[in-house]
């Protein structure tokens, strides 16, 4: 059996009230790093190097203090919302567990609660909706509650693997609204995992561009949007429909045996003699980190 | 929100609901003779009358050797028998269901150790085990409805394990990890409920069995003198001549107790699976 190695040489550090966007096609590592930093991997998936929350390397925590950290410090809202309901609770209590649990509220104090927050995340009628089983939801409102779930406990960090996924445009600006309205008011942070561009633009102060388990470019959302420094950012800009739809030529390598030199290259108008035999090494150029031998 | 429409009922339907209410009425029936036995007992079981009494208007299923009242004691039989049954199919499920839940949530090394566990007392010849058992112990019916339950847990065990094994991969059990809830919490809380559905048959069946158990050992001879269940009166039948004098009075209404009470339970896990299988649209 071969080795995927799904994600190679990140780095990227997270400051504390900030908004993350990380941005990358569908299969480049993005859910692999969300799910690393909380330890969330399978046994037989291989970790190095390290995560430091504050002065903590999570890599190196046990599973009981990991479980303190998960859900108080830092949270996440996943993908396929339906999935990750439990099928045979309702709504309302699957969510005042938490506060059951971690903060010992009464079961009076955290009905109340709950029903504040449903209703904060957009449901007309909390009451009702307290009472349902993930399975009489919509997907889109599976998700609202996943998004209530991993807020409820005022985390620090935010982690959303492409929380508005499965929901319609308006309902998506809603939820983006709220989310950074509940996050503003925390004073957490929110390390978005996207492939939504518009989103990052919107609502991020950094992006981070990821390209087959690399992280390429580390920029202000401005002026990432306004001027990227990356070939890969060029093409991705290109084939929006806004500029005129145009694809990347190729297709996206391999993870099993992904290209020599640099990853992009055998995809990129702009390659040089050096691109394909040598691994750029990430460098800082004008306030960004790029990935790109054209910066050297 | 409305409840959805349910959807017409076909004949083989219909008849199937028949049959488990056929199943919770035996069930009930025998439940409440043995919870009310002193009122519903015409006789103290122990209370001596003529011997070998035919069936009369006193005693509508005759006397025993002893002379004591057959229906009193076949009524307060219910008792001894549904404790045993019920009181070892109680601990087989709860040692079937935690050894299967911690093996399939932990994996790896701890579902080694317990499924080879669960291997050796797969291999243990367990009727001959009981036989053996009773006759060094003091025969007495908490000990052998201790020994069943100590020996009937394993396919409970295997089944509960593939279950949970598969439970333990879905999506909300990881996202109660994220939640940061504990591995007991998401043990019970979260994996437990998704597998009542099939411990439920399962312990109904284990109750069958520990029944015709408790049965086939007191019918040996083995069973508690003691505490008269309805194995020990066909056994006192057959060792008093009431099998062979064809009083079938003494030792017919016992074993048809056995038999309605073992399939009342067994249609009741099968109807229980049935609704399952109904509402997942299979079967």
């Amino acid at each position: 059996m071969g080795t995927v190695v799904a994600v190679d040489d990140v780095s990227f550090d997270h400051e504390s009230k900030e908004t993350l966007a990380l941005v990358g096609e569908t299969g480049c590592g993005k859910s692999v790093i969300a799910s690393s930093i909380l330890k969330l991997l399978p046994d037989n998936a291989n970790l190095s190097g390290e995560i430091l929350y504050g002065d903590k390397d999570l890599l190196r925590l046990s599973e009981r203090e990991l479980a303190n950290i998960r859900g108080q410090e830092i949270s996440i809202i996943f993908q396929n919302p339906t999935l990750a309901l439990n099928p045979v609770y309702r709504i309302g209590d699957q969510i005042s567990e938490l506060f059951r649990v971690h903060k010992r509220a009464s079961s009076k104090e955290s009905k109340a609660y709950v029903t504040s927050l449903l209703s904060r995340m957009g449901f007309k009628d909390p009451e009702h909706a307290f009472h349902m089983y993930p399975s009489q939801f919509s997907e889109g409102m599976n998700q609202r509650v996943l998004i209530a779930l991993a807020l409820a406990l005022h985390p620090k960090i935010i982690i959303a693997d492409e929380p508005t996924k499965g929901l319609d445009n308006q309902l998506k600006e809603e939820i983006l609204k709220e989310l950074m309205k509940i996050k503003g008011e925390k004073e957490s942070s929110l390390f978005l995992i996207t492939h939504d561009f518009d989103a990052a633009r919107n609502i991020a102060d950094r992006v981070a561009l990821m390209y087959c388990g690399q992280i390429v470019e580390i920029a202000l959302s401005q002026e990432f949007f306004d001027e990227p420094f990356h070939p890969y950012a060029w093409g991705l800009l290109k084939s929006l429909p806004l500029h005129g739809f145009s694809p990347i030529p190729g297709a996206s390598p391999s993870m099993i045996s992904p290209p020599e030199g640099c990853r992009f290259h055998p995809r990129c108008a702009e390659r040089l003699e050096v691109c394909s035999h040598e691994i750029p090494e990430p460098i800082k150029k004008s306030g960004r980190i790029i990935r790109c031998f054209l910066y050297r | 929100m409305r409840k959805p429409a349910l959807p017409r009922q076909n004949g083989s339907a219909q008849k199937k609901s028949l049959t488990s209410l056929l199943a919770v009425v035996l069930f009930l029936v025998f439940f409440i003779l043995a919870l009310c036995a002193n009122i519903i007992a015409p006789h103290d079981p122990w209370e001596r009358f003529d011997p070998y009494l035919p069936p009369s208007a006193e005693h509508w299923l005759g006397t025993n050797d002893l002379g004591h009242d057959i229906l009193s004691e076949l009524i307060y039989g219910s008792r001894v028998s549904l404790l045993v049954g019920l009181g070892a199919a109680v601990l087989a499920t709860a040692i079937g269901l935690s050894v299967g839940l911690f093996s399939g949530y932990y994996k790896g090394v701890t579902d080694e150790i317990l499924m080879g566990i669960t291997d050796v007392f797969l291999m243990i010849p367990r009727i001959p085990l009981i036989i053996l058992l009773a006759a060094f112990l003091k025969p007495s019916f908490w000990i052998i409805a201790l020994v069943i339950g100590f020996l009937w847990w394993t396919s409970t065990a295997r089944v509960v394990r593939s279950k949970s094994l598969q439970v333990s991969e879905m999506n909300f059990v990881l996202s109660s990890k994220c939640l940061g809830f504990s591995d007991m919490h998401i043990i019970f809380t979260d994996i437990f409920p998704n597998i009542i559905q099939i411990v439920i048959p399962k312990f109904m069946l284990t109750v069958a069995a520990a029944m015709i158990t408790e049965a086939s050992l007191s019918f040996l001879g083995l069973g508690d003198p003691s505490m008269k269940s309805w194995g020990m009166m066909i056994n006192f039948a057959f060792t008093k001549g009431g099998l062979v004098n064809a009083l079938w009075w003494w030792f017919i209404p016992p074993g048809l107790c056995i038999t309605f009470f073992v399939y009342s339970v067994v249609l009741l896990g099968y109807s229980h699976e049935e609704k399952e299988q109904a509402a997942l649209g299979i079967g």
